[in-house]
């Protein structure tokens, strides 16, 4: 959702806006109330929220905008010939991990209607659950797995990874009602990093040159570090103040 | 040791996502390139000539995307951009007389704007021929410009380290791209939303690429400590260059809050003739039926946070401009000296932006640009160079393998994976795995399957556009970035289904071809799992 700079803007536009956003009245408030409305109407929708960090990153600024509100939704663009929907969902079983950030991964996964049709086969109740895998870095030894317990109709789950600096895969299980269970498919194998100075920010506590070369160009000039969590952690366990270039 | 001199290493990235509808008369989401050219290719590279003119020595790294470069080339969009311009000059010169009468205070700023469009139109038209592209040939070949490229399509690559073939494409067919409209291959690559994963090095040094930068944590959190914090490159154990942003000079300029482009004395981007001014009056300048856009004439300054702006005052914005630029090179020397005792070698700050930022968004920004650039020429302790000067001086670097970063908020790739966006993956890496099958299946076809099988590639590589997903988590054109994301998917899926019944949908492909255009070179054959595994070991 665009949000404008609702103090910067005039009557006309924020009644306009208001309108769009088909907010009751709109056509008789004044400035004031319009202001007040849109920042309602913007909380409600979660988009006024973003952290102070986070509005020095380059994705929280405005690209490809170039009206007050999205336009976009009346957007009629023919299809090609012979194109058809998406599927919801593929027909093969096949689970895949991606990469959010160092403590979190997103996990899609599909049952191929077969499969599926097997397990329920005869009014056996199956449930369906995810087991996260840790591995050593690079490495196939297993070190812990734990289970997230998943809807029979569920296709994706964001999945926490513990422990920085491991490998991790997931796998789709299924448990029958007699509690027999089974591996349906397992993913591909993601590496999160635990850099050298989250695992040791006590270098940086005792000298204090190093800090200075490291963090004097990950603040800004008022004091706000880049958004960027294990930055903050690091900072975070450096419990002595330090000056910055 | 003693520092001679800083290195202040501007590197700029002009793109726009691949966006081009010629079965409309006129379309809403073509304005973005259309601003960008006016509001900030054309002002950057006069300014640029200028300086090249006055002998202003100046050493910048921009990088073009594939997409854009495709579309600044495009007849098509070139008629439609002279039709963009024409129709502002007309705006132009009713606002003279409008303001004339009812508001002689912004006057001046009328004419600056009115001028600015008549001389983006004689540079349009005399200069560049239409193809502003010459212009940034020009300006690399009088060694002030070192021109990279970025992935094919924009893609944020991290997301894709799980398929190679789909890696090496984007940074393959952006190469090609490059070598065809210049002639020359890149030696830098532009890391779209700075997103780097460990091992990505690897398809760049494939293509004799030299540098990329990288999101100012990159380092910091590395495995290996770094030496020199973000004030020197590092070399990947492949030897390929990475630079990363310094996030305080940056946010200098970048910040919404901090930043210089938030100073009351410049120009408020939000306010603008399009929405203030009755319908009746701007109707033929907006989008049909009666939908409300900018124009491009602003009036108001950001004053503070208040509804009640004041006009816009030329000579004040400009002494800002003026102060800012002091400042930025004080805030450089400043930290410059701060680090002599830190460093072995003189400090390099990259500083990497979207080109967008300055013209468009920041009206002021071209100035700012202008006025560090002429201040560092007379500095003795800063100069503008390019990561390719840096890396020519033989310094010693360290070796050391970034960590998975971008400059998105939070810092990896939550922006592009978030609640509204991440369902597109499983579509996506499908749409790559069947790639990979057909290419695999057919190869080396001819003819017909040949052209079904590329515009299936096509397809997919505009699938991954990074433009997508953020459009997207951003809720700016959200209708827009869905339809174009389904489009190219369902659209690859007619390929799909068609060859695995050994058939050719004609009417699709011609179609297609003519709406989807883009690398015309493209070959399908890129996405040859054996190939691709094989070099990288996927």
């Amino acid at each position: 959702m665009i949000i404008p700079n609702i103090e910067a803007l005039s009557l006309t536009e924020l009644r306009y806006i208001a309108i769009k956003h088909k907010i009751d009245g709109a056509g008789q408030m004044d400035q004031s109330q319009l202001k007040e409305a849109l920042y309602d109407y913007y909380e409600e929708f979660g988009e006024l929220s973003l952290s102070d960090s986070s509005q020095f990153s380059p994705s929280s600024q405005m690209r490809f905008v170039n009206s007050l509100i999205d336009e976009s939704d009346d957007l009629k663009i023919g299809d090609l010939p012979g194109v058809l929907d998406l599927p919801d969902i593929y027909s093969e079983t096949s689970i895949h991990l991606l990469l959010k950030n160092p403590f979190w991964a997103h996990a899609y996964w599909s049952v191929c209607p077969s499969d599926m049709a097997k397990l329920t086969e005869g009014g056996s109740i199956v449930s369906f659950f995810l087991r996260v895998t840790m591995c050593e870095k690079d490495d196939k030894e297993e070190i812990d797995s734990f289970d997230i317990g998943v809807g029979l109709h569920d296709v994706s789950w964001n999945v926490n990874l513990p422990i920085s600096g491991k490998t991790y895969y997931v796998s789709l299980h299924y448990e029958d009602n007699e509690g027999e269970s089974g591996i349906l498919c397992s993913s591909n194998r993601i590496t999160t990093n635990a850099g050298y100075y989250y695992r040791n920010p006590h270098v940086l506590k005792q000298d204090e040159k190093k800090f200075e070369l490291i963090f004097s160009s990950l603040i800004t000039k008022g004091g706000v570090l880049v958004d960027s969590s294990p930055v903050h952690e690091i900072a975070d366990n450096l419990d002595t103040k330090r000056g910055t270039v | 040791m003693k520092m001679k001199s800083s290195s202040i290493g501007f590197i700029l990235n002009a793109h726009m996502p691949f966006v081009r509808h010629p079965e409309y008369p006129r379309f809403l989401e073509e304005d973005w390139l259309f601003e960008a050219i006016s509001e900030t290719y054309l002002p950057l590279l006069r300014m640029f000539r200028r300086l090249r003119d006055e002998e202003v020595p100046f050493r910048f790294t921009i990088s073009l995307s594939p997409t854009l470069c495709t579309m600044l080339a495009d007849p098509v969009l070139q008629g439609r951009f002279t039709d963009y311009l024409k129709l502002h000059e007309e705006l132009g010169e009713k606002e003279l007389e409008r303001c004339g009468i009812e508001n002689p205070t912004v006057l001046p700023l009328v004419n600056r704007y009115v001028e600015q469009i008549k001389t983006n139109l004689e540079d349009y038209f005399e200069l560049y021929e239409c193809n502003i592209l010459s212009g940034f040939l020009d300006l690399e070949q009088s060694g002030h410009l070192e021109l990279i490229t970025t992935a094919a399509t924009h893609a944020f690559l991290p997301l894709y380290s799980n398929y190679p073939s789909a890696v090496n494409a984007q940074i393959e067919l952006a190469v090609q791209s490059h070598v065809d409209f210049f002639k020359h291959r890149p030696r830098g690559f532009w890391l779209p939303e700075c997103g780097y994963y460990p091992g990505l090095e690897e398809y760049l040094k494939d293509e004799e690429i030299s540098f990329f930068q990288l999101g100012a944590q990159a380092l910091a959190l590395s495995e290996t400590p770094v030496k020199r914090g973000n004030y020197a490159p590092v070399s990947c154990p492949n030897g390929v260059y990475g630079f990363a942003r310094d996030f305080h000079l940056t946010s200098l300029v970048w910040s919404n809050i901090e930043g210089y482009p938030s100073d009351p004395a410049y120009r408020e981007f939000y306010r603008d003739i399009g929405y203030d001014l009755p319908i009746d009056y701007i109707r033929p300048y907006i989008h049909e039926p009666e939908v409300r856009v900018f124009t491009g004439f602003k009036y108001f300054a950001v004053t503070g946070k208040t509804d009640n702006k004041e006009y816009y005052n030329i000579e004040r914005a400009q002494q800002r401009v003026n102060e800012h630029a002091k400042n930025f090179l004080y805030e450089v020397e400043k930290k410059s000296g701060k680090l002599e005792n830190l460093l072995d070698h003189p400090p390099f700050f990259t500083l990497a932006f979207d080109a967008e930022l300055f013209g468009h968004w920041w009206y002021e920004g071209i100035d700012w640009l202008e006025q560090v650039i002429r201040l560092a020429a007379a500095s003795e302790k800063a100069s503008l160079r390019t990561p390719l000067d840096y890396i020519a001086k033989s310094y010693d670097v360290q070796t050391l393998t970034p960590s998975f970063s971008s400059w998105g908020e939070g810092g990896f790739a939550d922006v592009w994976t978030d609640g509204e966006n991440v369902w597109s993956y499983r579509h996506i890496h499908k749409a790559i795995e069947r790639m990979e099958e057909l290419a695999t299946r057919f190869p080396n076809q001819n003819s017909l399957k040949k052209r079904f099988l590329n515009q299936a590639a096509r397809e997919v590589m505009l699938s991954m556009a990074s433009d997508w997903p953020f459009i997207i988590h951003n809720g700016t054109s959200t209708g827009y970035a869905l339809k174009r994301l389904k489009d190219h998917l369902k659209n690859f899926n007619v390929v799909y289904e068609h060859m695995c019944k050994n058939a050719v949908n004609t009417e699709w492909l011609v179609k297609s071809e003519k709406r989807d255009n883009v690398f015309p070179d493209i070959d399908y054959n890129m996405f040859d799992v054996n190939s691709t595994r094989n070099r990288y070991n996927g």
